[in-house]
C-alpha cells in the first residue's frame, strides 16, 4: 500500500547518470524525432527505431488506496499502443496511402518534450526518462491536449542518429482518452 | 419528460421504418437525449461488464447504465450484484475506482456503508446522529431489477416488466450464440480501454448492426496499406452472407467461410486463425455443422448499446455522454482455453486493429464525428437522412439461415434498431 506510483515497467538500478556530452546528444535526438513527427516526416521516423522496438502504452485506472498498485495496466492486459516496428510501420504506410480519413487533413501536432533524464545502463544501452505536452489540432474544431511521460531504452547506432529506441513505454496523464482516436504518435 | 413529448416529436415519428428515413433530431436534440435515457436506457437489458472482469468475491468493477453508474460486484455465493453507484444519504458516488476489490462500499462524503450487494450496513456515528431509527433495510443502494449473465456476459435492466433474456434476444439469439457459445466460455483481457468520441452514441450502435456497407470505402486506407505494395486494388469482394436483425439487434453471418478466414489471417494472423479453426469441430458439436463450421459471424450489435467484432474478438459498449458524445468502451475478447500465445496475439492484433489507436476504428470515429459536426445549424439539425439501402428481404431464399434475414448489406437491421428504439420512445414508461 505506497501513495507513491508503482511504475509498470521495471527500473534497472545498475546505471549511472549520464555525462554531459551523452545527456546532451540524447535530448538533442529526442528533440529530432519531435520535429520529425510534427513535420509529418514519418518514413524517416521510422529510422530512428529499432527493428526489435516494443512501443507500449498501458491503459491507466483510478484505483482504491489499497490498490494503488494497480494504476496500470500489465503487460498482458489493455494497452492503448502495444506495437512491435512492423506494426507502426503499417500504420506509416496507411497515412502514406492519401486515403486515411482519420488523418484527412493531417493533424497538427506539436510534441514538446521536456525534463530529459538519461542514464547509462551496465549493458551499454541507455535509458531517456522524458516529460510531453502534445497539441493536436485538426480542421477547424478540434483541440486535444496530450500530458504524460515516456520511458525509452536506447542503443546505439551508426545509421544517420546516433541512438535507435530499443523500447518506448508512454505513459498517459489520461483515463479515459479525451480524442476521438489516438491517430498521431507520442 | 412525458408530457414533452408531443411537442418534440415529427408528426409521423423520428423514424419511418417503411419508408427508410431518420430523423436527425434523434442525434442532436438534448430532450430526445433525456427521454431516451429513461425509455431505452431505463427500460432494456444493458450489458454491464463480462464476468472474467470480476472473478473472485469482493472483485468488482464499475460500469455505467446509460448514464447511471453502477457498481457490478460478484458475491461470496459466486452471484454477480448490479446496483446503482449513488450513497442513498446525500448522493455521492460510492466508489470512484474503475475497478478492484472491495469489502464493503463506504461512501467518502459522511461514511454510510454498503455491503457487496448494496444492502445499506452502517450509519457513521450511529448513536450520536440517531441514526437509529433509520430503517437500513428500506435505504440500500437502488438495485437493478435484474440480472442475467449470458455466456459470460453479465446484463442487467431496470425494468422488473423486462421480458426474458432469451426473448429480449429474440430470433437473434441463434446468430448471437455462434459469437458466445464458445466451448470451455470466454473471457476478457484484462483492464478496460476507454475514449470519448465526439458523435451521438447511436452511430456506433447502428453501424456494428447493420453497416458492412461502409467498410470497402471508410478502411480502404487501412485495407490498402495491409496489402502488398505491388497488388493492384481492384473492387473488394462482396460478402456473401446473411443479415440478421430482431428486436433492435443485428449483425451478418457469411458462408463464404474461405475470405472470413483470410481476413482472420490478414487482420488477427496465422495463428489465431489456425487455432480457431482447430475449436470448430466442437463448436460443431454443440452448435451443428452450420454455426460450428460452415459459416462465421461477421459483425454485429446487442440492442442497444453492446457491439461485438467476432473477426476481431472486439467487444465494445456504446456509452451516452450527451447527445454529442459517447465513451467507447473496448475490451479483447478470448477463449478461456486458448494457450497463453494466442490470448497474446489477440491482444496485440485487437489493439493494432480495433481500440483507441486501431487503424480500422480511428476511420470510424472519424465520420461519426463528422456526422455530429453538420449537427450544429438550423438546416442540418432539421435533416431527414436516408437509410434505404437493401431490398428488405425477410426469408433467407436458399433456407439456410433462421429467422429475419436480409443479404448482408442491407440496411433492413438499421431500419430495425431505429424502428425498435422508437417503439420504446413512443411507449409510456408506466
Amino acid at each position: 500500500m505506497s501513495y507513491e506510483m508503482v511504475l509498470p515497467y521495471r527500473v534497472s538500478d545498475a546505471g549511472e547518470p549520464a555525462d554531459l556530452p551523452l545527456w546532451h546528444s540524447v535530448q538533442q535526438f529526442l528533440f529530432q524525432e519531435a520535429a520529425l513527427l510534427d513535420r509529418r516526416a514519418f518514413a524517416e521516423w521510422l529510422d530512428m527505431l529499432d527493428d526489435g522496438i516494443r512501443y507500449w502504452a498501458p491503459t491507466r485506472y483510478s484505483r482504491t488506496p489499497r490498490e494503488r498498485a494497480g494504476e496500470w495496466s500489465r503487460p498482458d492486459q489493455a494497452a492503448h499502443f502495444d506495437d512491435s516496428k512492423q506494426f507502426l510501420a503499417l500504420r506509416v504506410r496507411r497515412l502514406l496511402t492519401d486515403r486515411a480519413w482519420s488523418e484527412d487533413a493531417p493533424s497538427r501536432t506539436r510534441h514538446l518534450v521536456t525534463n530529459v533524464q538519461v542514464r547509462r545502463l551496465a549493458d551499454g544501452a541507455i535509458e531517456a526518462d522524458s516529460n510531453f505536452l502534445v497539441y493536436r489540432g485538426r480542421v477547424d474544431d478540434c483541440e486535444e491536449i496530450f500530458s504524460g511521460a515516456r520511458h525509452d531504452r536506447l542503443v546505439g547506432s551508426d545509421g544517420p542518429y546516433p541512438f535507435r529506441i530499443a523500447e518506448r513505454v508512454i505513459l498517459f496523464d489520461h483515463t479515459m482518452i479525451l480524442a476521438n482516436n489516438l491517430g498521431i504518435f507520442f | 419528460m412525458a408530457d414533452g413529448i408531443a411537442d418534440m416529436r415529427p408528426a409521423a415519428g423520428w423514424i419511418d421504418a417503411g419508408a427508410g428515413t431518420i430523423d436527425a433530431a434523434i442525434y442532436w436534440d438534448p430532450a430526445v437525449y433525456a427521454l431516451e435515457q429513461e425509455r431505452v436506457f431505463g427500460k432494456t437489458w444493458l450489458c454491464v461488464a463480462h464476468e472474467s472482469l470480476v472473478p473472485k468475491a469482493g472483485d468488482f468493477f464499475t460500469s455505467r447504465m446509460g448514464e447511471d453508474p453502477v457498481i457490478v460486484a460478484r458475491q461470496r455465493d459466486g452471484s454477480i450484484a448490479v446496483f446503482l453507484n449513488q450513497c442513498r444519504h446525500r448522493g455521492a458516488r460510492l466508489c470512484r475506482a474503475d475497478m478492484g476489490q472491495a469489502k464493503v462500499f463506504a461512501c467518502s462524503y459522511h461514511g454510510w456503508t454498503y455491503d457487496l450487494a448494496g444492502n445499506l450496513i452502517s450509519i457513521s456515528k450511529e448513536s450520536v446522529v440517531d441514526g437509529g431509527k433509520i430503517d437500513k433495510t428500506r435505504w440500500g443502494a437502488v438495485k437493478v431489477a435484474k440480472i442475467h449473465n449470458y455466456h459470460g456476459l453479465i446484463f442487467a435492466t431496470w425494468n422488473p416488466d423486462a421480458p426474458a433474456f432469451d426473448d429480449f434476444l429474440g430470433e437473434a439469439k441463434w446468430y448471437f450464440d455462434m459469437m458466445f457459445d464458445r466451448p470451455g466460455g470466454t473471457e476478457v483481457i484484462g483492464g478496460v480501454q476507454k475514449w470519448v468520441v465526439k458523435a451521438n452514441w447511436k452511430l456506433g450502435a447502428e453501424q456494428f448492426t447493420s453497416d458492412i456497407y461502409h467498410f470497402d470505402y471508410t478502411h480502404v486506407g487501412t485495407s490498402m496499406a495491409f496489402m502488398p505494395p505491388d497488388m493492384p486494388m481492384g473492387e473488394p469482394p462482396v460478402v456473401n452472407g446473411r443479415q440478421f436483425r430482431d428486436q433492435g439487434h443485428g449483425g451478418v453471418v457469411t458462408t463464404d467461410v474461405q475470405l472470413s478466414d483470410m481476413q482472420t489471417a490478414i487482420a488477427m494472423g496465422m495463428d489465431v486463425l489456425a487455432y480457431n479453426q482447430s475449436r470448430r469441430p466442437l463448436m460443431a458439436e454443440t452448435l451443428g455443422a452450420l454455426r460450428g463450421h460452415d459459416a462465421q459471424p461477421v459483425h454485429a450489435n446487442i440492442f442497444p448499446n453492446l457491439g461485438i467484432l467476432p473477426l476481431n474478438q472486439t467487444l465494445r459498449l456504446w456509452q451516452p455522454r450527451g447527445p454529442g458524445e459517447m465513451e467507447v468502451w473496448a475490451w479483447t475478447l478470448v477463449d478461456k482455453e486458448a494457450p497463453p500465445e494466442i490470448k497474446e496475439r489477440a491482444r496485440l492484433q485487437t489493439q493494432f486493429t480495433f481500440a483507441s489507436s486501431g487503424v480500422f476504428e480511428q476511420d470510424d470515429a472519424e465520420n461519426w464525428a463528422e456526422v455530429q459536426r453538420a449537427l450544429r445549424g438550423p438546416m442540418g439539425r432539421s435533416a431527414v437522412f436516408n437509410n434505404q439501402i437493401g431490398r428488405g428481404e425477410s426469408r433467407d431464399p436458399d433456407g439456410i439461415f433462421p429467422g429475419t434475414t436480409d443479404f448482408a448489406m442491407s440496411e433492413a437491421a438499421a431500419r430495425g434498431f431505429y424502428a425498435h428504439w422508437q417503439k420504446l420512445m413512443l411507449e409510456d414508461g408506466q
